[in-house]
């Protein structure tokens, strides 16, 4: 039932996937051509980050600390004012500090099967210290089956684990329904879908290490802040973006390094 | 040319002019006596006349140079744009982005409504299918992007009146159904002649094809240039299925294909009334002639700069002409004035003489111009030729008026002014030749109690009261009080207005007041404390300190305006205030100022400026007496020496100006072989993808008589979507960057020679061979780099990557009959996705600002000269597809930015390409040996591989085609430059042969005393040489600054030129040694008549 609904959505990944990263590059270009410079607030506090230069696995690199964002179009900015400045692993990556050097690898519209051939290998090769993957609400709107997705999850933590024994933090699908996208939807259905898939991420991640950013939880304050989804009705805006990049930076502050 | 049209300036300056002569008519009718002695100098001395006259004529025949090339230009540039465009006038179409079908029998409606207005000629309803693939069977040729036609020429006029090469009459009516026309543009690409047969493919028949035969090759009518094939309307329709339907309305005007123009507003107006709601009209050729004049105003401008230059050398030339005739007659015109002759009298004895040399000059000029532009634009054509670009001199009668005007009036101004200053003499100290004493000084209070007693007598002595008056004006503007009111008037009107050169004029005469008021209130306080210490001796002192303080003043005032003026143009923005406008006179302006400012200061103190000249002379025996001669009198006439070495300066600084600028053009344009990376072919398989170098071998086979048999190298390269991640990066995220995969001679660096390697290959072989051997080994162009990283390589970067170099190859990207993605489209064996993708890239990569914050660049990886840290690069094809590793080891040259691009192996590629569709299109790259024929090899090759619709362009031809115009305007200013250095070398020979009759008797005073005649001639050939490296020095360095500003402040790219600043220090060095030589050789004749001067008689002389 619940993925009939969902195929009659306007989905994200409503194009053929041959397309669905140069169109969303081309949308994200046209939105920042019609943006104006836009503030930047929420990129003054810091968060120092404990054992930042302690790096396993790392091979010789000029960066103190390196932090990969894994992602789709949230990660690239697409929602903001200014994509390439509010996007929220910048906003994030500003509060790590002064040293952090951010690899930012969102590509709009990508699912994680895409990113694990897409982004995976780039992550890797740029030895990070901390990883944030949140890549799963492409995935569910598409209609992935949860087992495949399951695997390309596991595959993409142990992966990123064991290559690079960076901290690795991989956010859950939020509450959808608070989207007003995707208002016509049933709660009760989208829920339960949801609280399957962040019940399978949380596995994944328990099973190798890595931690989860609850968005589920924490964004749920959606509902008394509409202003942090954007125009769009979906993606999230560029207060919405400050909002994440701090619900990220707290799960990482949370779990310092060993 | 001048930003006031012709028409709107010939008449007043007519009107001018005629009055001028007439005011001279009447005061020589009122003294005839005066107007008797001044003509009289005209005839008598035949070659002196000659020789002020030929000064003279300079500034007019600049001028109708000017105007002469700009009329040519004017003329070709429009009559390309008409030869474009065929006979249409107006072109009546639906309302929508795609021309939409309506009925052919509203063309019978329109026709009927217009056949009452004599300005129309003819209609013809048409129907227009673009981006047809024509293969000629006969020939084996392909090519595509060409437009079908067919019209109804029953009532068409002009419009059907299209011609053979022979001019024979090829009437559309007579075409048989099985039969089509090609026009000029077609056939030449195709070799086609009449009777080939030809196939038709068309997106609009997928999977069909249709024969038909050459009728015969035409042009005129509704044909213009662009490749085009004329069909018999039925059959066009019968094809497109649309039978009784047409696309187009064809309207042709009244006169020939360029008057016609004149009618569009009248047609189209008429047309509003006429038309059904959903038809509308374009009035394609007038939008096309104003276009085509838009894009030439780059060149009007450039022109308009040189003439406001020229123009200022000519006037100084006369001055300084006239400045030496009065001195020459400084003793005649004392014993003149003895006679009882006043100062007005004298003047205007001047100007009658003045006048008769004026209007020959003036004449001559025009005619000398004229022919100076015949000359230039004869230089030019034989490049031009090669592009067809129809350039026929051509000048507009009144361009003759304004030029003869113009020359009149500012040489008679000039004229009067020169004779004004230099009149102003000591009657004594004239007739004995002695240096003029100082004026007498007197306080402001004197000079104003003066002028109010003689105006109390204006009735008796008018001009005495007059004389009074001026000389108060005169304290005025010499105490600064004038200059600081003027100044500061102007500049608070420039603020309102924004206005850069009235701000910047203001901004001068306030320097220039300050400096005066300054300068007054120290000599008043000095002689106020001199007087009451020195007493008698006051006055030596007094003259002391007021030498001192011109020196001052003059360094003050002349260095303070020539730094201003050097400052770049939005230096004042910097400092807070609003960003001032302005047009290509302010540069003109600057120009001058810089250059009379450093004269100015330096001119006063010349001779200190020659004193450690004077001291490193001593030690050079006999001759140290010649030196210091030499170095005594232009320390002397140190007002002389300045107009001399601004004149000078000025010609070298024009000079380099101008050779700067076409350095500029000549790199942006004039630079084909570079451009096709010395490749002579580009080809692309239409139909059939070929498949790579290995199938194209065994397609053409390798044989000696085979098609590749005059071919030395060859090249493919298939540009694919890109996305490009740099991780080490300070802001590392995907941006976009043009990719090509290349093979065969690319990668053995044909055609891509690398500006810097990376740490670890000893040579570019290596990178080469690594980039063919290890996958994922790149280079990619200079383009790329950062600013601060292409300086650290001294690398010239290229404009920004644009949208056409994503989906173009790497060499001779954006050419239209190379990048034609229609062509593409309607023939590409892509999926349909490939073809959205394509559009959905080009829509977000055409911002040129959006696509710049998005491109790739490369920080911070340049080690040392010509190396670079092997940098990793991660990309992904944009439709999908895992990442791959990149390592650029490798940066290539892209200063003509035709190389934009990451280039690498298909085995570097492969991973991510595997499983994705072919992306666009394949292209072949071929180097024809040294002495074949590059087109008869295209033919060869596309007949060879006519099974795969292989479409070949010669570059060089399609180079020229694209900039043609853009050359042309390269090689005239070119011509101008050089124009400007031999006129200046012209200037100085006139000049220093009217200073050998001056000093004439100086010259016999030195002989007597024992002076020798090479000793005279090194004399003159010194100062020469010592103005001519002076001025070279002086013009050379504010010639750098001015082209530094013109460029910084992108004066040019408002009309989109693409021109960046080149520094040509070759070129610059030779203009230099030619200047210096130049003051040498035009001192040669001076000095051989100097040489010639017997002691006895130049004593006597007088």
């Amino acid at each position: 039932m619940i993925t009939r609904l969902l195929s009659r959505l306007p989905r994200k990944r409503a194009l053929p996937r041959s397309l669905g990263l140069a169109v969303c590059l081309s949308a994200c270009l046209a939105v920042w051509a019609c943006s104006g410079p836009g503030s930047r607030p929420g990129a003054t506090s810091t968060l120092p980050v404990a054992g930042g230069a302690a790096r396993v696995g790392a091979t010789a690199t000029p960066h103190p600390f390196t932090y990969v964002a894994l992602g789709a179009s949230d990660a690239y900015g697409i929602g903001t004012d200014d994509p390439q400045a509010d996007n929220w692993p910048t906003v994030l990556a500003l509060q790590l500090g002064v040293g952090t050097h951010l690899v930012n690898l969102g590509v709009p519209g990508t699912t994680l099967k895409q990113a694990l051939t897409a982004q995976l290998p780039v992550a890797v090769d740029a030895h990070p210290d901390v990883v944030t993957v949140w890549l799963a609400v492409n995935d569910l709107l598409a209609g992935v089956p949860l087992a495949t997705y399951t695997q390309e999850l596991d595959s993409a933590v142990a992966t990123l684990r064991d290559r690079t024994g960076a901290r690795v933090y991989v956010g859950n699908v939020p509450d959808l329904a608070l989207l007003p996208r995707l208002s016509g939807v049933s709660p009760t259905e989208l829920g339960a879908q949801i609280a399957r898939w962040n019940q399978t991420i949380a596995g994944v991640c328990t099973a190798h290490g890595a931690h989860v950013v609850d968005l589920f939880t924490d964004w749920s304050e959606l509902a008394a802040h509409p202003e942090y989804v954007s125009t769009d009705g979906f993606h999230p805006s560029t207060v919405g973006a400050q909002r994440l990049a701090a619900i990220f930076a707290a799960a990482i502050r949370q779990t310092p390094a060993k | 040319m001048f930003t006031t049209s012709g028409q709107n300036i010939a008449w007043p300056l007519v009107v001018d002019a005629v009055a001028a002569v007439a005011i001279l008519a009447l005061l020589a009718w009122r003294a005839p006596y005066l107007a008797r002695i001044g003509l009289r100098n005209v005839g008598r001395r035949r070659l002196r006349t000659a020789l002020i006259i030929f000064g003279l004529m300079l500034s007019t025949s600049f001028v109708a140079m000017s105007l002469a090339v700009d009329d040519t230009v004017t003329l070709a540039v429009k009559t390309v744009a008409v030869f474009n465009l065929g006979r249409v006038d107006e072109d009546i179409v639906a309302h929508g982005w795609a021309p939409q079908m309506f009925d052919a029998h509203i063309g019978d409606s329109v026709a009927n409504a217009l056949g009452t207005t004599p300005h129309v000629a003819g209609v013809a309803p048409a129907l227009l299918t673009p981006n047809m693939l024509v293969a000629d069977e006969t020939q084996r040729q392909v090519h595509g992007g060409v437009t079908a036609i067919g019209f109804d020429p029953s009532r068409a006029g002009p419009l059907g009146d299209l011609r053979t090469a022979r001019g024979v009459p090829a009437p559309a009516g007579a075409l048989a159904p099985n039969q089509l026309y090609l026009n000029r543009g077609v056939a030449q690409l195709l070799f086609a002649r009449p009777g080939d047969t030809i196939t038709l493919y068309s997106e609009h028949w997928p999977g069909k094809r249709y024969r038909f035969t050459v009728r015969d090759i035409v042009t005129g009518g509704v044909v213009g240039d662009p490749s085009a094939i004329v069909l018999p309307l039925p059959v066009l329709q019968q094809l497109l299925d649309v039978a009784g339907k047409v696309n187009h309305i064809y309207v042709a005007n009244a006169g020939d294909g360029l008057t016609g123009v004149g009618y569009s507003d009248e047609v189209r107006e008429r047309l509003e009334d006429v038309l059904p709601g959903e038809l509308h009209t374009i009035t394609v050729k007038q939008n096309g002639v104003r276009f085509a004049t838009a894009a030439e105003d780059i060149f009007g401008r450039i022109l308009t700069l040189f003439t406001f230059f020229a123009l200022f050398i000519g006037l100084l030339l006369i001055f300084l002409i006239f400045v030496l005739l009065v001195a020459e007659r400084r003793a005649e015109l004392g014993v003149v004035r003895a006679l009882g002759l006043r100062r007005a009298h004298v003047v205007r004895m001047l100007l009658f003489e003045g006048a008769g040399y004026d209007l020959a000059a003036a004449a001559i000029g025009v005619l000398g111009g004229l022919g100076l532009g015949t000359l230039v634009v004869a230089l030019v054509s034989p490049t031009i030729a090669r592009i067809g670009f129809p350039l026929q001199i051509s000048v507009e009668p009144q361009s003759v008026v304004i030029a003869f005007c113009l020359g009149l009036l500012f040489t008679l101004v000039t004229i009067w002014l020169a004779a004004w200053m230099a009149s102003r003499m000591t009657i004594a100290a004239a007739m004995r030749d002695l240096p003029e004493p100082p004026p007498p000084r007197a306080d402001f209070a004197t000079l104003l109690g003066s002028a109010l007693r003689t105006s109390g007598d204006v009735g008796r002595e008018p001009t005495s009261a007059l004389a009074a008056w001026a000389r108060v004006a005169a304290a005025l503007v010499t105490s600064g009080v004038v200059p600081l009111v003027a100044g500061w008037w102007l500049a608070r009107q420039a603020i309102g207005s924004l206005n850069a050169l009235e701000f910047s004029l203001g901004l001068s005469c306030i320097i220039i007041g300050a400096v005066l008021a300054l300068r007054t209130l120290a000599l008043a306080v000095v002689g106020r404390v001199l007087r009451r210490r020195a007493g008698l001796g006051s006055v030596s002192a007094l003259a002391r300190a007021t030498g001192l303080a011109d020196r001052l003043s003059a360094v003050l005032m002349g260095g303070a305006i020539a730094l201003y003026w050097s400052l770049p143009f939005d230096a004042l923005a910097r400092f807070g205030l609003s960003r001032f406008t302005g047009g290509i006179e302010v540069f003109f302006v600057a120009g001058v100022m810089m250059v009379f400012g450093t004269v100015w200061a330096l001119a006063p103190n010349i001779d200190l400026a020659l004193r450690p000249v004077g001291w490193a002379l001593e030690g050079l025996g006999r001759l140290r007496h010649v030196l210091r001669i030499a170095l005594v009198y232009p320390a002397h006439h140190r007002f002389r020496t300045g107009i001399g070495l601004s004149l000078f300066s000025l010609v070298c600084f024009v000079s380099v100006v101008m050779a700067c600028i076409a350095a500029s053009a000549t790199q942006s344009f004039d630079t084909i072989p570079e451009q096709a990376a010395g490749y002579d072919i580009a080809a692309q398989p239409l139909f059939t993808p070929i498949g790579g170098l290995a199938q194209l071998h065994a397609a053409l086979g390798n044989g000696a008589s085979g098609a590749l048999a005059n071919v030395d190298a060859i090249s493919t390269a298939t540009p694919l979507p890109f996305g490009i991640v740099e991780p080490d990066a300070t802001d590392a995220r995907w941006r976009l960057y043009p990719v090509s995969q290349v093979n065969g001679a690319f990668l053995d660096g044909v055609g891509l020679p690398l500006a810097a390697r990376a740490t670890g290959y000893a040579s570019d072989a290596a990178v080469w061979h690594a980039v063919r051997s290890q996958p994922g080994d790149v280079v990619i162009d200079a383009a790329a780099l950062a600013p601060d990283d292409a300086a650290a390589l001294a690398i010239q970067q290229p404009r920004p990557v644009s949208a056409a170099q994503f989906i173009a190859p790497p060499v001779a990207a954006g050419l239209p009959t190379i990048t034609n993605l229609q062509t593409q489209n309607a023939q590409s064996k892509s999926p349909a996705a490939a073809n959205d993708l394509l559009a959905q890239i080009a829509v977000a990569i055409n911002d040129p600002d959006i696509l710049a914050q998005n491109t790739l660049s490369l920080q911070h990886v340049v080690v040392g000269a010509g190396t670079i840290a092997p940098t990793t690069l991660w990309g992904i094809d944009l439709r999908g597809g895992p990442a791959i590793k990149l390592r650029v080891v490798g940066i290539v040259n892209n200063a003509r930015g035709q190389r934009f691009g990451i280039f690498g192996s298909p085995a570097t590629f492969a991973p991510a390409e595997a499983g994705l569709a072919p992306f666009g299109n394949e292209y072949y790259y071929f180097k024809v040996r040294s002495g074949a024929d590059a087109r008869e090899t295209a033919r060869g090759l596309g007949s060879a591989l006519m099974d795969h619709g292989f479409e070949t362009t010669v570059l060089q031809d399609a180079l020229l085609n694209a900039t043609g115009p853009s050359v042309f305007i390269s090689r005239v200013i070119v011509g101008l430059a050089i124009l400007t250095l031999l006129v200046g070398m012209a200037a100085l020979a006139v000049t220093g042969s009217r200073a050998v009759i001056e000093r004439r008797q100086q010259i016999g005073m030195l002989r007597a005393l024992g002076f020798r005649r090479l000793h005279i001639q090194l004399i003159f050939l010194l100062e020469s040489l010592l103005v001519g490296v002076a001025g070279t020095a002086i013009g050379l360095t504010l010639g750098l600054i001015l082209c530094r500003n013109l460029f910084a402040v992108d004066f040019f790219e408002r009309f989109r030129s693409g021109l960046t600043l080149v520094v040509p220090w070759s070129e610059l060095a030779a203009i230099c040694v030619a200047a210096v030589c130049a003051s040498l050789l035009a001192s040669v004749l001076p000095a051989w008549q100097a040489g010639r001067v017997a002691p006895a008689d130049a004593i006597r002389f007088e």
